[in-house]
This record gives C-alpha cells, sequence and structure tokens, in this order.
C-alpha cells in the first residue's frame, strides 16, 4: 500500500520538480537554443500570475463556463445518442458513424465558423464545445451500454428481464465507468476547444484571447505564459474533481475495487 | 534470434542516422556566395504594396549594385519579426515601431534604423450615418481592434479625448475580413489606409463613411520600420548602410513609378488584385512621404513624432517605462546611408 503510494504520488511530483528546477536552471533553454526572454522562467511566470491574479481569474471563468456547459451538454447528446444507437441498432449506427465523423472535424476549422454562425459569443464556443466533447461520449457510453458479459445477459434473459429492465439495471449501470471515461478525455478536450474559439471570437476576454495577445506583445510574454499555465491549472483541477467523482460513484465497481 | 537482433541494432541506426540528418537539415543554411553579402528581411506580411519599396529594390536589382543578396521572407498572423529577427533567422525585420518598443523593454535588444513610415496608416472608420466623427464619439460604442498591441493606439485617442480605454468603449476582436463592419456589429471597424479602408471604398461612397485619422486625431503611434539587433548592426555597420541606401532607392523608384512597382509585388505574390496593390502602393507612399516631406526624407527617423510614439505608448499602457529614445533609434546608419 505504502509503496504503491510512493509511485503514484511522489514520483511524479519529484519528475515535476525537476523539470521546473531545470526550467528554472537555464539548462533546458541552453539545451534547445531557446532564449530566456522568449521561454520566461518558472519563478518570473510565477511572479506574472501573482501580480495578474485579479485579472486572469474573471478571464478563466468567462472560459470554464461555456467549456464546463458545453461538455455537459455533449455529454448528454452523446449519452442520448448511445441509448438510442443501442436500444435501435439497425436505425442507430448510422448517427454513431456520423458522430465520429462531426468530431473529426478540426477545431480551428470549426471555430470562426461557429462564431459567424453565433453573434453570442457564449453560444459560439458552446456549440464547438458540444461538437468536440459529444463523440467521445457517445462511442464510449455505447461500449458501455452494449459491451456486456455474455452470461450477465442471459441471466437477464433467463430470469425473463424486460428490454426496459435490461436498460436501467444493468445496461446503464455498465455504462457509467465508461461515461467517466468519456468526461475525462471530455475536460481537456472542452477547455481546448474554447480556448481556441476565443483565438477566433469577438470577444475581448477569456483565457484563449489573453494568451494569443499576450504573447505577441514583446513585454507581456511573462503575462502570456500565466495564462497558459492557468489554463493547465483548471483542466487539472476539472479532471481531478472528475476523479474525485468517479471514486466516490463508482466505489461499487471492480475498477475501483482496491486489489 | 541473432538475425533478429541484428535487424534492430540496423533499425536503430537507420532511426538515428535518419534523426542526424532531419537535426542538421535544421541549421543554418548559409548559401557561400563570395561576392554578395547576404541579408535575410523578416516582413510583416504578405507581399504587398506596403512594402513596396524593399521589393523594388531587390527586382530592379538596387541591393545587388550594393553588393548584397537580399532575400525577403514573408510575413502572417503568427510570425513574429521580432522573433526571426532574435532567432537569427533574420538580420533585417519590418515591424510597428510601436511593438518593437515593447520588445525593446522586454529585454530585447533592437534599434529602429529606418522610419518606414512617417505617419500612422490607422484609421478608424465609421458609417457616416452613426454620427461618429472623432475620438470623443467613440464613447460607449462596439470598436474593433486587431489587438496584439495594437490596441494601444486607440487607447491613446480615447485618453486625449477624456475617455477610459477599459470602461468606456466596447472592445471586440476584428477579423481581417470586414464583415463585422458591413453587418453592424461593429460599429467602428479598424482600417489601414492602404488597405481595409480601399476595400471598403469597393462598396461604400467615400461620403457613406466617417474616417478618424490618428494623425489629425494627435494620437498616431509610428507603424512600420525596420529593426535590427543592436549587436548586428554594430558589426555590420557598413553592410546596413549599404541595404539602407539601396532600399531608399528603392522607395524612391516606388514613388516615381507606383503602377510598375504594385506590378512587380503583384507579380511576386499574387496576392489579391493589380489594381488593389497599384491602389495600396499610392496610398502608403502618403504615410512614407507625407505631404511636406520629399524623397530625401525616406526612412527619417524624426525626432518629434518617435519621442511622440514613446510618450503616448506609455501614457496608454503599451510600455511600463518610458524607453529613452536614444536607446531606442539609432540615426547613424540612417544619416551614412543619405551622404
Amino acid at each position: 500500500m505504502k509503496q504503491e503510494k510512493v509511485q503514484k504520488f511522489v514520483f511524479p511530483v519529484l519528475l515535476g520538480v525537476v523539470i521546473i528546477a531545470l526550467l528554472q536552471s537555464g539548462l533546458i533553454h541552453k539545451l534547445f537554443h531557446i532564449k530566456v526572454l522568449q521561454l520566461p522562467l518558472p519563478s518570473s511566470i510565477a511572479q506574472a500570475i501573482a501580480e495578474n491574479i485579479q485579472k486572469i481569474i474573471p478571464n478563466a471563468i468567462v472560459t470554464i463556463l461555456p467549456a464546463i456547459s458545453g461538455l455537459l451538454l455533449g455529454a448528454l447528446i452523446g449519452y442520448s445518442i448511445a441509448l438510442f444507437v443501442t436500444a435501435y441498432p439497425n436505425l442507430g449506427y448510422g448517427s454513431l458513424f456520423l458522430m465520429t465523423i462531426i468530431t473529426s472535424v478540426p477545431i480551428v476549422a470549426l471555430a470562426p465558423l461557429m462564431n459567424r454562425w453565433f453573434p453570442n459569443p457564449f453560444f459560439a464556443k458552446l456549440a464547438v464545445v458540444i461538437v468536440a466533447s459529444s463523440g467521445a461520449m457517445a462511442v464510449n457510453a455505447f461500449h458501455g451500454l452494449s459491451d456486456l458479459p455474455k452470461n450477465v445477459l442471459d441471466l437477464m434473459y433467463a430470469n425473463a428481464a424486460s428490454k426496459r429492465e435490461t436498460f436501467i439495471k444493468l445496461r446503464i449501470p455498465n455504462s457509467l465507468p465508461y461515461v467517466f471515461t468519456a468526461f475525462k478525455i471530455g475536460i481537456t478536450a472542452a477547455m481546448l476547444a474554447t480556448i481556441i474559439s476565443e483565438f477566433f471570437s469577438t470577444q475581448t476576454s477569456g483565457l484563449g484571447y489573453m494568451i494569443k495577445y499576450t504573447l505577441k506583445v514583446g513585454n507581456q510574454k511573462q503575462i502570456g505564459w500565466a495564462y497558459i499555465v492557468s489554463a493547465s491549472i483548471v483542466s487539472i483541477l476539472f479532471y481531478s474533481i472528475i476523479c474525485f467523482f468517479e471514486r466516490r460513484l463508482l466505489k461499487w465497481h471492480i475498477s475501483q475495487k482496491k486489489k | 534470434m541473432i538475425i533478429v537482433k541484428f535487424k534492430k541494432i540496423i533499425g536503430l541506426v537507420l532511426v538515428f542516422s535518419l534523426i542526424a540528418v532531419v537535426i542538421s537539415g535544421c541549421g543554418k543554411q548559409k548559401t557561400t556566395s563570395k561576392e554578395l553579402d547576404k541579408i535575410t528581411v523578416q516582413s510583416l506580411w504578405l507581399p504587398q504594396g506596403q512594402f513596396a519599396g524593399l521589393y523594388v529594390a531587390d527586382s530592379k536589382g538596387f541591393y545587388e549594385e550594393e553588393g548584397i543578396d537580399v532575400e525577403i521572407l514573408p510575413g502572417g498572423t503568427d510570425v513574429s519579426s521580432e522573433e526571426q529577427v532574435e532567432n537569427d533567422v533574420a538580420q533585417v525585420g519590418v515591424a510597428f515601431y510601436s511593438s518593437v518598443l515593447t520588445y525593446q523593454e522586454g529585454g530585447y535588444d533592437f534599434i529602429n534604423v529606418f522610419q518606414t513610415f512617417q505617419t500612422s496608416p490607422q484609421y478608424l472608420v465609421a458609417k457616416a450615418s452613426s454620427g461618429i466623427k472623432t475620438g470623443a464619439d467613440l464613447k460607449g460604442k462596439n470598436v474593433g481592434s486587431w489587438f496584439g498591441g495594437r490596441q494601444y493606439e486607440f487607447y491613446a485617442l480615447a485618453q486625449l479625448n477624456g475617455l477610459d480605454p477599459e470602461k468606456d468603449i466596447k472592445w471586440k476582436q476584428q477579423d481581417y475580413t470586414l464583415d463585422q463592419f458591413n453587418s453592424g456589429e461593429l460599429d467602428v471597424a479598424s482600417a489601414m489606409s492602404y488597405n481595409e479602408y480601399l476595400l471598403l471604398l469597393q462598396t461604400y461612397q467615400e461620403s457613406d463613411l466617417n474616417v478618424i485619422d490618428m494623425n489629425k486625431e494627435g494620437a498616431a503611434l509610428l507603424e512600420d520600420c525596420l529593426f535590427v539587433k543592436r549587436s548586428w548592426a554594430e558589426q555590420n555597420k557598413d553592410l546596413l548602410v549599404r541595404f539602407l541606401r539601396a532600399t531608399i532607392k528603392g522607395w524612391k523608384y516606388t514613388s516615381e513609378n507606383p503602377e510598375e512597382a504594385a506590378q512587380i509585388v503583384y507579380n511576386i505574390g499574387q496576392n489579391s488584385t493589380l489594381d488593389h496593390q497599384v491602389a495600396m502602393t499610392k496610398k502608403v507612399l502618403e504615410t512614407v512621404i507625407p505631404e511636406g516631406n520629399n524623397a530625401s526624407q525616406i526612412g527619417y527617423l524624426n525626432p518629434t513624432s518617435i519621442q511622440r510614439t514613446i510618450d503616448l505608448g506609455y501614457q496608454s499602457g503599451l510600455t511600463k517605462n518610458k524607453i529613452d529614445i536614444s536607446k531606442s533609434v539609432d540615426s547613424s546608419y540612417w544619416e551614412a546611408a543619405v551622404k
């Protein structure tokens, strides 16, 4: 148990510390011929975060709101499609295929389009996030709903369970771990999609907007990096929240059982 | 078993040699020309009338006459002239002087050696029906900017009119089309006198548009200039002077033959239409040689307008400190070139 904790926690943290130390010492800069002016030292990025925190937080909220609402809506849509496809495989399989195609449209191509279709920047971002995150949910949830142990399905059949009962008692519970996997994939995709969408937005706030434009100004590079680091922190934070819920809600599931 | 291992080793060797080839290919390739010195110029945008002087000097052989082989790299939205020069990809960069100021403050040791645009070609354009005519009318309006440092000229304009730039004006990110202006999403759009404004005139009558001219408003920040690394300039003084001399000749030729210059630029880039390039070149010349100047003042580092750029830049928040003009600009190379 203890050794596992060391491996799971201490080593990654140690690696992070070593990398930050290497950056701070300027060794990585030397190795790749990058100038400190072009990649500010971690200490000056940290300082920029501290100095600009009052601006970073409202900008982060502008980004987080569409990212999270888009993720939830996208999940709802994706899961509904998965349900439909499972219930009516003949009718629905094409829609899953369509989903995969839509998801593979590059966000950089989609974002400027959405900004034209939806004059409201919030809805434009929402639309991009839904497209970017619903596909993962549909495909994953479909697996969870349909990839069942044969004997369990036989058991339901032997007990004369109705289609509805099979869904509620077997298929949906079985899909939950897959749903969490989709959320974990989705949150990073959602943040990425929102930030890219902000590159093309008319709005003059949000992490993406700040990253794009501060990096272009010669004396604001460390501020740009402060926003990049903040964006990563936000993503990691939400990823952790999803992991937390996964552990809490899926205690009963085999994937969460301690070995 | 042995053969499998052997294959693996060969595979590894091949992979590593491939990586080595790729890495060595990434290095700088210097064409060893015995007679000509080589200079790479990082432009700000695609080949267009805005940079006519450079392209004319190149294709008319003015650089070659001075013993220089010049390569002009086109720019783009995410190509930074400043970073290209800092990384020695280019020796000379085309950039807004206001942008160079921010890099100087950020610690890049650049100097402005040639002020191509003597006045600011930056317009803010509103529909005449809106009644927006001056900087003071911007209050509460949706105003488009390209940002990335470009907004500070407007901040200065707002401040000169007693407005708080961050609170009194609704800023919007403007794209490179004018759709937002046409659709009414923007009350006021950013437009360069030599580009977007000319495009607007294809759809609107001149009388349908109100133009806020940064020069008349006293808010002009200087734009296109040529900058170099201070250390490079000191080591290549003669080369830089020759380069500037040929560049001046290029602009002079452009001013005498704007149509031919536009044709040259159009042939290189095939960018937009020839008509647009002709119109752009003529309009650009109005800022390269503004009224009251003559061809001998092409590239002149006018201390008044430079100091104004520094002062307004500081007041509007473009720079945190007031940059020292003597460290920001070095006119000795230009002076030697026009002698």
